[in-house]
């Protein structure tokens, strides 16, 4: 075939520079190691790539891998952005970048094991105090502490630009909490997927390795392989939390978030359920400075209260270290050369973008000459370039009075500004838009340390800039991914983390601990989960009447959607005519502000799951995700159309069934199932009990045909039909809903349900053995077993005592069951900070 | 002069606080003017861990916590120290602030280095206002750096307000720069900010002020307040402090307990506590000549 077939548009020059071509050479041939792939690529017609891409996209949002964006609107997860043309590196590149990459990391651990050791680089002139003590992430309190186990420095990333002439350059690098390793795993997964025998014929090195080594290393420096690792996480709320998911549950880790951790006597614990369980290893996400609200920044609330001081015990292998955010500042790249030279006796292999540090005469010389073709930012501000609040700045760009400023404080504080040359960025092949193109890349590379010596992950985060501006890098502006392919000249070692390389498992019937905080939102989760169902089969009830029955669809609303009523001006007691009801039902079902809406409700699920996303399936989650989609949501406004909204609400119904159908199918029975069964089981006898006293507790004429309509909203017609045909009454009506236990949609099937539950819940702590919650379930059980018909038909004054007197037993009954369960098994003290001013 | 200094700081809490954790700076330092002959802390309950330190900075610092219900802590600190100050140097045998900088720039000696942390922003003095155009009228060029720190000082006092209802504990630089008023932690930050704002080495001291009583009234027990100023980096004299709240010189009237490079550093007391609900804090500060 020709070499020539991919037509690979020339991309405008940067800056007059020509950037470098990753898949052709000078010469203008596919480079030897593209080869292969690029004859794949011209032998896919352009449809056959594009059912490719769109089903990677697919898998990719099917799976949930979003990065959160934050904006001042709050924040939105966004799916994750991947190109299925993977970046390719030879070996012979590889060879090079890997040998840079453990020399850097070996670097970077020397260098923090002398800031915050002897600190012979500040005393020996190598460093400028100014970039240590200086530097926000300094952490003072930990000054003189060598971490449990040794290393510094666990896991760390560098970020690698092409410059034009085929060279590599550092332009960041992390040694605190480097993110992006579970995107890149994700991005394996899916484009080795797509392209599987490409994959399989050329060779390309796999991950699994590296990712054992890792988690081996870390776990081995713990005191006993019996007790808990977890990794530690920001929350739901960080933008890579799905990738924090997806690394605990890869790595075979609990995920916590600091609430869930307790430091007691120099120790950390998780808390779970049945007590405090002994952690012997972080893995930690959560930067350091947010680490411990006491000794960092008090304003976090992320962190664990005393961690700095377990960590100055010994009692924990934080991976990586507290601390490393001092070495990731840009003006630290200026002295990195001099610090290799000074630790390690070499010259590095590959060095940073060139940066120069204004805190001397000569750097602010140089930076005055330099400024029109440079890039000026704080010294300290390790954020990507031209991300959210990045401090950098074109020095082009600059206004007069900008420049002024800059020059003023180049003057008298020029110790925190930095500048650095940014040459243009090499070019890959990317798909968009039905062809083929080249946008500029980065690829992030990973090294973990081992007891053996450092290991390189043979691949990497490809970032694809969103266009080919400078300031277009960052992932939070819109750029989008790739897999990369690291070609091995030998046979590849196929070993994957799932295989145990062949050691035996011990058998085991119980799963990993239960933190409170998890099983909490599970609860939650599963009373979410069917209030939607609840709300959503009201809302058809009344909508697939409108137009036949109107009268009975404004009397269910007016008795059934009271607690969603808040949507209009008016109360829903007051919805005089169709028109009225109409308006009201378009917000209740549609509106994404007001807070009781479906929506929201929706969102809720939603949230309820993300925040457990490491403990229910994909398939589960591939089913609440499911639940939020709407096609082309109507205005809020506009005209309510009763067919649309019918076929939205059935949809809705088929999913809710088929998430109760997973949990009930495919969960093992361990506490995950148990508290979200146990918060489905509440909220649907608090809501039958409910339905019933809005209903027949308060009868009116209308009474047959509501009681035809809550069989339906209660999914219990047929039942009722076959047993007692089409005459409906009061008592046989009462018996099916509330009373018996074997109708699964009945109050008694749910409180004999809870029951059961309530004693598989351990009882070990002294909230946990007053048994509350099963004092509660049996009163609520005795007066349904009690309850006695003739009394509950009585009617006087268009009321139904008897019935709104067991329904009211059972109502307020959960409620307080669900608050005796919180206090039991979910205590969360709130924290807060003291102060003691003092003037 | 010698003194006996007592600081009491006691919590109430509305509901049991079921674990806590402090960070206390209560004992005080030795300096090169000052020797601390005892310095002790004691609590109403007994910690379930407690550990007495040296922080980066020098000062003595306990770290403690409890993990039983508790409604009450009251922490108590007890010191007798000896304050003799040289006298009063002339500020303008001090180094100009150009020549400051430039020593700050290639530190000579471990003093100097250790100074250079003193130039940056910390947490709770990072500004977004000019606080720089205000810093400046007291540093014309070649002005000793001393002689531009006393001015700075005494026109903080003129231009700011002291008054304790208007911040707390937390309050920006920014805020107070904007309403140009607060108490002494206030007042030292501002001085620590527009210091910096220059690149000029300043910091926070946190300590103890002898209130002088009327003459002839007795001396109200706890009357004297938990006090702090700031500091400047004056080579050849070291760090000279100046008390902006006051507009002095600091003399042997001051006792000093910590340093840092603000408040936050050596806050007398920090805590994170889980449940208690809501607190009170009383703090009791007398300073007696002994």
């Amino acid at each position: 075939m020709s070499n020539t077939e991919l037509a690979v548009p020339v991309m405008p020059h940067h800056a007059g520079a020509s950037r470098f071509d990753e898949l052709r050479g000078p010469d203008g041939m596919v480079r030897t190691h593209w080869r292969a792939f690029a004859r794949t690529l011209t032998q896919l017609s352009p449809e056959e790539y594009e059912r490719r891409q769109a089903a990677a996209r697919a898998t990719v949002q099917d799976n949930g891998v979003t990065y959160n964006v934050y904006d001042d609107r709050g924040g939105e997860a966004r799916p994750w952005e991947l190109d299925i043309v993977p970046f390719i590196l030879s070996s012979a590149d590889w060879k090079h970048i890997e040998a840079a990459v453990i020399q850097r990391a070996t670097l970077t651990d020397l260098l923090l094991r002398d800031l915050y050791g002897p600190q012979k680089l500040l005393s020996g002139n190598v460093l400028p105090a100014h970039l240590v003590i200086g530097h926000p992430q300094f952490l003072r309190p930990l000054c003189g502490v060598a971490p449990a186990g040794g290393a510094h420095v666990h896991l760390y990333s560098a970020d690698l630009a092409r410059s034009p002439d085929g060279s590599w350059r550092v332009m960041a690098s992390r040694a605190d909490a480097p993110g992006g390793l579970g995107y890149a795993l994700e991005n394996r997964l899916v484009v080795s997927q797509t392209f599987p025998e490409n994959f399989a014929d050329m060779r390309v090195a796999r991950l699994a390795a590296f990712f054992n080594a890792y988690r081996e290393s870390v776990l081995g420096l713990g005191q006993s392989r019996r007790d808990r690792a977890v990794l530690m996480t920001p929350g739901p709320y960080n933008e890579s939390y799905f990738e924090h998911v997806y690394l605990a549950h890869y790595l075979g880790l609990t995920l916590v978030q600091g609430d869930d951790l307790a430091v007691r006597g120099g120790e950390v614990f998780l808390k779970t359920l049945t007590g405090l369980e002994r952690v012997s290893a972080i893995f930690r996400r959560v930067d350091s400075d947010f680490c411990d609200p006491l000794e960092f920044r008090g304003d976090s609330a992320l962190g664990v209260p005393g961690l700095a001081e377990a960590v100055r015990a010994g009692g924990v292998v934080m991976a990586n270290a507290l601390g490393g955010g001092v070495v990731e500042s840009p003006a630290m790249d200026a002295y990195l050369p001099a610090v290799c030279r000074a630790l390690l006796g070499e010259e590095l292999k590959i060095p940073d973008i060139a940066t120069i540090w204004c805190g001397t005469e000569w750097g602010r010389k140089e930076a005055m000459a330099r400024m029109n073709s440079s890039i000026l930012r704080h010294a300290f501000d390790a954020r990507p370039l031209f991300s959210r609040k990045s401090s950098a700045r074109l020095g082009a760009d600059l206004t007069a009075d900008e420049r002024a400023r800059i020059e003023s404080q180049l003057k008298h504080r020029g110790e925190t500004l930095v500048m650095q040359e940014i040459s243009p960025l090499g070019l890959a092949p990317v798909f968009e838009e039905g062809h083929f193109g080249a946008r500029p890349v980065s690829l992030r590379v990973f090294a973990a340390w081992t007891p053996q010596g450092w290991t390189v992950m043979p691949g990497g985060l490809t970032r694809v800039a969103a266009d080919d501006s400078i300031r277009a890098l960052s992932m939070q502006s819109g750029a989008s991914s790739k897999d990369a392919w690291v070609l091995s000249a030998t046979p590849v070692d196929t070993f994957s983390l799932l295989t145990n390389g062949g050691k035996t498992l011990e058998i085991k019937r119980q799963g990993e601990s239960a933190p409170s905080r998890a099983m909490d939102n599970l609860f939650w989760l599963g009373r979410y989960a069917e209030r939607t169902e609840n709300f959503v089969r009201i809302l058809r009830a009344v909508v697939s009447r409108m137009s036949d029955e109107p009268a009975a669809a404004l009397d269910v609303a007016r008795r059934l959607l009271v607690p969603y009523s808040h949507a209009s001006d008016s109360p829903i007691e007051d919805i005089a005519d169709e028109h009225d009801l109409a308006r009201e039902l378009q917000i209740q079902i549609y509106s994404t502000r007001h807070s009781r809406s479906l929506q929201q409700l929706l969102s809720r699920v939603e949230q309820a799951a993300w925040s457990v996303r490491d403990r229910i399936s994909l398939d589960t989650w591939r089913t609440i995700h499911a639940l939020t989609l709407i096609d082309a949501p109507p205005e809020e406004d506009g005209e309510f159309e009763p067919g649309v909204a019918r076929f939205y609400l059935d949809g809705l119904v088929r999913r809710s069934a088929a998430l109760a159908g997973l949990a009930a199918e495919n969960m093992t029975r361990g506490p995950n199932w148990l508290f979200l069964e146990l918060g489905r089981r509440c909220e649907r006898a608090h809501h039958l009990a409910w339905l019933v006293r809005q209903t027949v507790g308060q009868p009116d004429a209308r009474e047959t045909e509501q009681m035809r309509i809550l069989l339906e909203i209660a999914d219990s017609a047929m039942t009722y039909r076959s047993r007692y045909l089409n005459v409906f009454q009061l008592v046989p009506f009462i018996d099916l809903l509330l009373l018996d236990e074997h109708n699964p949609r009945s109050c008694a099937f749910q409180l004999a349900a809870i029951d059961a539950h309530l004693r598989e819940l351990p009882r070990i702590t002294l909230a946990q053995r007053s048994d509350v919650p099963r004092t509660l379930v049996h009163e609520m059980r005795a007066a349904i077993a009690n309850a006695n018909p003739a009394r509950l038909a009585f009617c006087e004054h268009g009321m139904r005592p008897g019935v709104l007197e067991l329904a009211d037993t059972v109502t307020s009954g959960t409620t307080l069951l669900s608050d005796a369960l919180a206090g039991a098994y979910f205590q969360h003290a709130s924290r807060s900070r003291t102060g003691a001013a003092g003037y | 002069m010698d003194y006996f200094v007592r600081h009491r700081t006691t919590y109430r809490y509305v509901q049991d606080v079921t674990q806590s954790w402090h960070l206390a700076h209560l004992r005080l330092r030795d300096t090169q003017h000052q020797s601390v002959t005892s310095s002790e802390v004691t609590m109403n309950l007994e910690p379930a861990n407690l550990a007495s330190r040296t922080d980066y900075f020098g000062n003595p610092v306990e770290w403690f916590a409890f993990d039983e219900p508790h409604t009450l802590l009251d922490i108590l600190a007890e010191s007798r120290v000896t304050v003799n100050r040289p006298p009063q140097r002339a500020s303008r045998e001090s180094l100009t602030h150009e020549e400051v900088r430039a020593r700050l720039e290639n530190p000579p000696d471990a003093e100097a280095r250790d100074a250079v942390q003193y130039i940056f922003d910390s947490p709770m003095t990072g500004f977004e206002s000019d606080i720089a155009s205000y810093a400046i009228e007291s540093f014309p060029p070649r002005r000793p750096i001393l002689a531009g720190a006393a001015e700075l000082m005494t026109r903080i006092h003129r231009d700011f307000r002291y008054d304790t209802t208007v911040t707390d504990a937390t309050t920006p630089v920014d805020q107070v720069f904007e309403i140009r008023a607060g108490v002494c932690q206030d007042l030292a930050h501002v001085a620590i900010a527009a210091m910096r704002s220059l690149g000029l080495p300043a910091r926070y001291v946190s300590g103890y002020l002898l209130t002088q009583p009327p003459p002839g009234k007795t001396r109200l027990l706890g009357a004297d307040a938990s006090h702090a100023w700031f500091s400047v980096w004056a080579p050849p004299f070291g760090w000279v402090d100046l008390d902006p709240t006051n507009d002095l010189i600091v003399g042997d009237a001051h006792v000093t307990s910590s340093w840092g490079r603000d408040y936050g550093d050596v806050a007398p007391v920090a805590g994170i506590i889980l449940g208690g609900h809501d607190h009170v804090v009383d703090v009791g500060v007398d300073v007696i000549p002994a």
